[in-house]
């Protein structure tokens, strides 16, 4: 066998988007037999480079090759068909039909044009047994475990015989037992000359399967080294290290005694598990951790979105229900939600518009807007936060991310709200907005406002909080200081909580 | 019957339930319900309504909707009042004709959806504003004369059933097979499902998606044809209450209007009972205007239910 046997390759690659870049001169070179761990933190660039390499997106710049021969993948389907597999995190599983539906899909065995279910649901069974899992093929998926639905993705994608698989944190949802199944099966298919990409946090997956270790930092690449020269230690000083600018205005002093938010125990389904947390008055707390480990529904549970299914909410120690956001917005609670466009801002309507939004009853004090009340709150709004327009009437969905943010902040602070929850607030803003956000946050806790951030930027939940929580599969699985936090400890607290726990568990 | 058939075909019982319901009670307290004419007549108005929801039922299992079905059926009348009675070269003409534009229709209506991301609801109901327009034009009130010999043949009886009403059965045969045993109908299901879901696992969505909305157009043409043999004439608004009604059927027949879910056999159960809500008002002796209120009712409960119903499952 020659020495370079490349499945896959990716040459000089780079994305943008609006001019923001997310992955800047990446090469990547995926041999048959060979696995590479992709590691980095959460916005550094690896989903990018898998849906380039699969042809979801395309690169700004950069070529990506097959067998040596350049592509231009225009749709995910086209790289399935040169045996391009990827295994989804966020499961692409059709909830209405069985299993072994779901894995024959597209390939259905026929018998006079016809679907023959039988051999269809033996097929699956057969390729389910091949990747060393047992499921009833004939289960709807929507009644099955979350850990079967990974199983049956997996089964899905190599039910296409691919040459190269690439799993997005294939274990995530797997127990120790079923891990050690897929680890073995990795192992059987690399033998077979598969090529696989691995995108896991957890460092026992990484050291167990995989023979190269890539890491990305902020879109670029920083490093890579066999597993076996290198240990998890430093793999995760090599994701981490980025420099601490003076971004951040400096914290508060002490902590108040006035505790403004108390969780007891809070639970939404089994996606945020018994989380107890304090919010002293005129502090910002950080929620950190992993993408989807729970911030999200909490946010939004403590906004009364999708309401706490067990626990105690407290507020100014009084317990309350909040059971919609019209409740929160009356307890004093203020929320800017991560997806703006969908959810803090009327696009089309106008910077006035948007403004006003939740204070039209304060400026129309007999029914119809008072004209000089409402100009004097948006004159006020728009220097208060620096907000670039032409006018007040121009819609804001030609402003640029960081000056819709600001909106959706200025919208927020004209309810003088107690608490302010913040999901993500600085994702897709410029860095001159995010310093002026970050002044903004600090400012208000002077104010004695209480800030929950919900942020997956470390270097903005160290720089910003007061106190951190970081969480793991809904559960909170570290607590410290903002002072004392480091890009490290983080990191620990997010990924490798998880491996002692699991090894104190089994 | 294995796989998601069964599931399927779960989703169609509580109609049959109530279908069997309705049918047992009036039988009971009316004697003009429980005649063998009442049955041949319930039969025969029933057909019409039964192809043109199979129409509907492929439409809102990709998730969409199509509310042209009722000017292709008005223009399927017209186009056998014009051209049916000028010999056979006339009859397959007509017959062409009406389907035909119920295909263009279905065209038009995919490519809106597909291609420019038009919501199904909106393009369906300007084609169908377009194509009533056309048939006021072509034939501004009832009038015309449909082939005599065909639509007696359409109204052979076969006991309490007509041809009609078996070519009907055939349909729904037909395509509880393609939808439950092909390829086309799996991916059907799947885009109903999720479109993203398909797309990603290599299903040609756009492709599928047009496909049914010209399938759509094509039995709704069928269901011109068929209503033509009825009347005996053409009429430009004859095909108006078929929309909803298809509509209705296919909901209360057990299809999700979110797509994905559900069996034609359900539909089937679904124009059945439609249509005995109309024959039951007039058994009683009611204002026919009651109808419209039933059937509204009807629909809106259906539709509560189910959404109830995926609420809980979420």
């Amino acid at each position: 066998m020659s020495e370079t046997n490349v499945i896959v390759e990716g040459r000089s690659l780079s994305k943008e988007f609006n001019g923001n870049v997310v992955l800047r001169d990446v090469s990547i070179r995926c041999e048959a037999g060979k696995a590479i761990a992709l590691v980095g933190e959460n916005g550094a660039g690896k989903s990018t480079l898998m849906n380039i390499l699969t042809g979801s997106l395309t690169p700004t710049s950069g070529n990506v090759l097959v067998d040596g021969k350049e592509v231009h993948f225009t749709s995910p389907h086209q790289s399935k068909a040169m045996g391009l597999a990827f295994v989804h995190q966020e499961l692409s599983l059709m909830e209405e039909m069985t299993v072994g539906e779901n894995i024959m899909l597209g390939r259905e065995p026929r018998h006079f044009g016809l679907i023959d279910s039988k051999t269809l649901h033996r097929q699956a069974e057969e390729i389910l047994r091949d990747i060393g899992y047992e499921i009833d093929v004939h289960a709807i998926v929507s009644d099955i475990a979350p850990s079967d639905k990974q199983i049956t993705e997996i089964a899905k994608a190599w039910a296409g015989k691919p040459r190269m698989m690439i799993f997005d944190e294939p274990t995530s949802s797997l127990n120790q037992a079923e891990s050690v199944k897929l680890f073995r099966f990795i192992d059987r298919i690399k033998k077979n000359g598969v090529a696989v990409i691995m995108i896991s946090h957890r460092m026992d997956d990484i050291f167990e399967t995989c023979d190269t270790a890539f890491v990305l930092k902020d879109g670029e690449f920083v490093f890579s080294k066999p597993v076996l020269e290198t240990n998890d230690d430093e793999l995760i000083s090599k994701m981490v290290g980025r420099e601490f600018k003076n971004a951040f205005p400096p914290r508060n002093e002490k902590r108040s005694d006035e505790i403004r938010v108390r969780l007891k125990d809070v639970c939404v389904g089994d996606v945020v598990r018994n989380v107890n947390m304090e919010v002293p008055a005129g502090s910002i707390i950080g929620v950190g951790g992993l993408e989807g480990q729970g911030q999200r529904e909490l946010s939004r549970a403590l906004f009364g979105i999708d309401p706490f299914t067990s626990g105690t909410y407290e507020i100014e120690g009084q317990p309350v229900k909040i059971n919609s956001p019209r409740a929160a917005v009356t307890n004093g609670i203020a929320f800017v939600p991560d997806d703006r466009k969908a959810e803090g801002l009327v696009l089309p309507l106008s910077v006035e518009e948007n403004i006003l939004s939740l204070i039209l009853d304060r400026v129309s004090p007999h029914g119809f807007v008072n004209r000089k009340m409402a100009d004097e709150e948006v004159k006020q709004g728009i220097e208060q936060l620096n907000i670039k327009v032409a006018s007040p009437m121009q819609a804001v969905q030609y402003l640029s991310g960081g000056n819709q943010q600001k909106i959706v902040f200025s919208k927020w602070i004209k309810t003088h709200p107690k608490i302010l929850y913040l999901h993500e607030p600085t994702r897709g803003v410029d860095v001159q907005s995010k310093l002026e956000i970050y002044a903004l946050i600090r400012r208000l806790t002077a104010e004695g406002v209480s800030v929950v951030v919900f942020t997956s930027d470390i270097l903005e939940l160290i720089g910003l909080s007061d106190e951190i929580y970081v969480m793991y599969e809904g559960e909170i699985s570290g607590h410290i200081a903002g002072a004392e936090a480091t890009e490290e400890k983080i990191m620990q607290m997010s990924a490798k909580s998880a491996n002692k726990r699991k090894q104190e568990g089994q | 019957m294995t796989g998601s058939v069964k599931k399927h075909v779960k989703q169609a019982i509580p109609a049959y339930v109530i279908l069997i319901v309705i049918f047992v009670i009036m039988s009971m307290v009316s004697p003009s319900f429980r005649k063998i004419g009442n049955y041949r007549n319930i039969v025969a108005q029933t057909a019409v309504l039964a192809i043109v929801s199979i129409a509907q039922c492929n439409v809102l299992l990709i998730g969409g909707i199509d509310m042209s079905v009722s000017s292709v059926i008005s223009f399927g009348t017209i186009a056998m009042a014009m051209f049916s009675t000028k010999g056979a070269l006339g009859l397959a003409g007509s017959l062409a004709l009406a389907i035909g534009v119920g295909m263009l229709t279905g065209l038009v209506n995919g490519l809106g959806v597909v291609k420019f991301r038009i919501p199904a609801m909106i393009i369906t109901i300007s084609t169908q504003a377009f194509l009533k327009g056309i048939c006021l034009v072509l034939m501004p009130s009832s009038g015309g004369k449909v082939n005599a010999d065909f639509a007696a043949f359409m109204k052979t009886r076969f006991g309490v059933l007509n041809m009609t009403a078996i070519f009907a059965l055939i349909l729904y045969a037909v395509f509880f097979v393609i939808y439950h045993y092909t390829r086309y109908g799996r991916s059907v299901y799947a885009i109903g499902n999720s479109e993203v879901c398909a797309e990603q696992s290599g299903i040609a969505t756009k492709k599928y998606i047009v496909l049914t909305y010209v399938l759509s157009g094509a039995i709704a043409g069928l269901a011109g044809v068929a209503l033509s043999a009825r009347i005996a004439t053409g009429n430009p608004l004859v095909g108006d209450s078929y929309a909803m009604n298809s509509v209705a059927a296919a909901v209360v027949g057990g299809i999700s209007m979110n797509g994905g879910i559900g069996t034609v056999l359900g539909t089937m159960a679904g124009s059945v009972i439609m249509q005995l809500i109309n024959n039951v008002i007039n058994n009683v002796d009611i204002s026919p205007y009651y109808q419209y209120i039933t059937k509204g009712m009807v629909l809106v409960l259906s539709l509560m239910i189910f959404q109830m119903k995926r609420r809980k499952r979420a």
